[in-house]
């Protein structure tokens, strides 16, 4: 099939799905058309699927290509509320269905093997070799295996680390579920920075949701490799409320950091000599930039991708573009609601690149829901910008949910919080409510 | 304590808070009404209104950093503004009322608002005012309706 043969029929099928204004958005641009290239994307998750689609909505004439392993993608959010019994499993998997029948986009089942900067090509495992103009990688994060003192692949299938949606998640949902009334869960938190920063509060707030209604007499216990956390006071404020005393949190200056796991005894021992015995061990180790990202030359010694801030291109390596968990963008957090923003960001600069233009001054937001207890849900939220070469927080905005704002708000947050899930969904990968 | 008169304060009934919003919005909307009538041209008060001339010095270059920028709304939104959950559409709404309650979210004059008026502090007005235009401008329901 040639280039041009596939852009006649995509152009046209855009135009059978709507107006050009609603899917190009700026009249200007969908007159213009825009310009030719390929663009091959890797990851199907919030970063890489939202680029794929917005690519071919900012560049209606690019050849954009997606390359994810699964059929479909479990999404990270909402999987605490899985194991408490909230959310089904399957409502957290999207397919790539809307991406390639209405956005045009070619979606290969396979893995990333590597990355040939210089010839400007990919190879898959599968055999296939795809050439690109531009490249965005969008690969999520790898458990640094072995950084923490016994935590390896195989500790992991006993003491969980459920920190990527599929078989970890389900396997600690059925210790949870096998565990006696009165047990231990003990959920073991890294140092910044890793994927979802309220994620492991979160985790143990729908622990103790579950915990309250079927093992009431059971206990939680963080042990923390930092001295604060993501939204702190408001989560402390609603495990009191609505746990009592069942969540116990302790911090690095109280001994909290784990430095060695026994997931054969399913034990920890802390930086300062204590062990803790689990009856159910979570462990959340630390992390970095997906293999690709490496194999293509774009993470440093940290573990993760240094970007430009204005285009989310790699510093290290020209033409391609790293977006999602894998970069280094804080103040940013890894979210997947970052990603998205970063995704829609990155395809602009790479269709004004493609262009020979400059791309546009951004701005990013973020919006973090979690959930604490049915009805009970918080945020953060932020806009970022960037200041002198640096990304920053835009001064005077963003913050988290008020302290002692009472039951209605929280209500009000528990049920946003659901918005925003149908919202990125459909956003991202074209998923109806409901459907 | 602090904390319970905060609480107490906010926990209005669900019909005494709406009532509240409602004249709060309308009352922000007359300011923004009037404001607009008498800083800025009429024509660019119509939401309907025609983009900026390109002409003007630096106006595609806002446009564009609008366009962007407006795509970020969608995380929570759906694609162009255009999905209903429990949080509000944004497509096809009129642009007057969406500038008035975005402005508002930004001077915190909207009781019981979550998110809005952090994020809202994260623009200038001139960016909210292009922003509720560019979002009046698109269809509703736009990106629900079924695929091909």
């Amino acid at each position: 099939m040639s280039p041009s043969n596939l852009n006649r029929r995509d152009a046209l099928k855009l135009l059978g799905a709507g107006s050009l204004l609603a899917l190009g958005g700026l009249p200007a641009l969908a007159a213009t058309r825009g310009p030719r290239g390929r663009v091959v994307v890797v990851g199907g998750g919030f970063g890489g699927a939202t680029a794929a689609k917005y690519l071919r909505r900012f560049g209606p004439d690019l050849e954009v290509t997606l390359v994810e392993p699964s059929e479909r993608f479990t999404t990270c959010p909402f999987t605490n509320l899985y194991l408490a019994g909230l959310r089904t499993f399957e409502s957290l998997g999207h397919g790539y269905d809307e991406l390639r029948d209405r956005y045009g986009v070619r979606v290969v089942h396979d893995t990333a093997e590597d990355v040939d900067a210089d010839a400007k090509t990919l190879r898959l495992s599968g055999g296939e070799t795809l050439e690109w103009d531009r490249l965005v990688l969008s690969p999520g994060i790898d458990i640094r295996w072995g950084a923490l003192e016994g935590y390896d692949e195989a500790a992991a299938e006993k003491a969980p680390h459920a920190w990527k949606a599929g078989p970890q998640t389900h396997l600690l949902k059925r210790q949870l579920e096998a565990m006696e009334d009165g047990g231990t869960f003990i959920l073991v938190a890294p140092d910044n920075p890793f994927r979802c920063p309220p994620g492991p509060y979160e985790r143990v707030s729908m622990v103790a949701a579950y915990f309250k209604q079927h093992k009431p007499r059971s206990k939680v216990l963080i042990l923390d490799a930092k001295d604060a956390f993501s939204k702190q006071g408001v989560f402390q404020e609603g495990w009191r409320e609505h746990y009592g005393e069942m969540i116990e949190w302790v911090g690095r200056s109280a001994d909290g950091r784990v430095v060695r796991v026994d997931a054969d005894a399913l034990e920890v021992e802390t930086e300062f000599g204590t062990i803790h015995k689990a009856d159910v061990l979570n462990v959340v180790p630390p992390q970095q930039a997906g293999l690709i990202a490496h194999r293509a030359g774009t993470a440093n010694d940290s573990g993760w991708v240094p970007i430009h801030p204005r285009t989310f291109e790699s510093k290290q390596v020209p033409g391609i573009f790293v977006v999602g968990d894998a970069t280094e963008a804080a103040p940013m957090p890894k979210s997947g609601f970052v990603a998205n923003n970063q995704a829609k960001v990155a395809a602009r600069a790479i269709v004004a690149d493609l262009a020979g233009e400059a791309a546009s001054e951004p701005r990013w937001a973020n919006t973090c829901y979690s959930l604490i207890a049915p009805g009970w849900g918080i945020s953060v939220a932020n806009v970022y910008e960037v200041h002198d070469g640096q990304l920053r927080e835009v001064p005077g905005s963003g913050g988290v949910s008020p302290a002692g704002a009472g039951r209605e708000f929280r209500r009000r947050e528990a049920e946003f919080g659901q918005g925003w899930y149908a919202a990125i969904a459909q956003d991202t990968w074209g998923t109806r409510p409901g459907g | 304590m602090n904390t319970q008169n905060q609480t107490g304060k906010k926990r209005n009934g669900p019909d005494a808070g709406i009532w509240v919003r409602m004249v709060i919005m309308l009352a922000a909307l007359g300011v923004v009404v009037l404001t607009i009538r008498t800083l800025r041209p009429p024509a660019d008060t119509e939401p309907d209104s025609p983009p900026a001339p390109a002409t003007a010095p630096g106006a595609e270059e806002f446009a564009a950093k609008i366009e962007v920028m407006a795509q970020s709304c969608a995380a929570c939104h759906g694609t162009d503004g255009a999905l209903h959950t429990s949080i509000p559409p944004l497509a096809g709404k009129p642009a007057l009322i969406m500038q008035s309650q975005l402005l508002a979210f930004r001077e915190d004059q909207m009781p019981g608002a979550t998110v809005m008026p952090r994020l809202a502090r994260g623009y200038t007005e001139e960016e909210l005012r292009a922003l509720a235009r560019h979002f009046a401008e698109l269809p509703p329901g736009g990106t629900t309706r079924s695929t091909p």
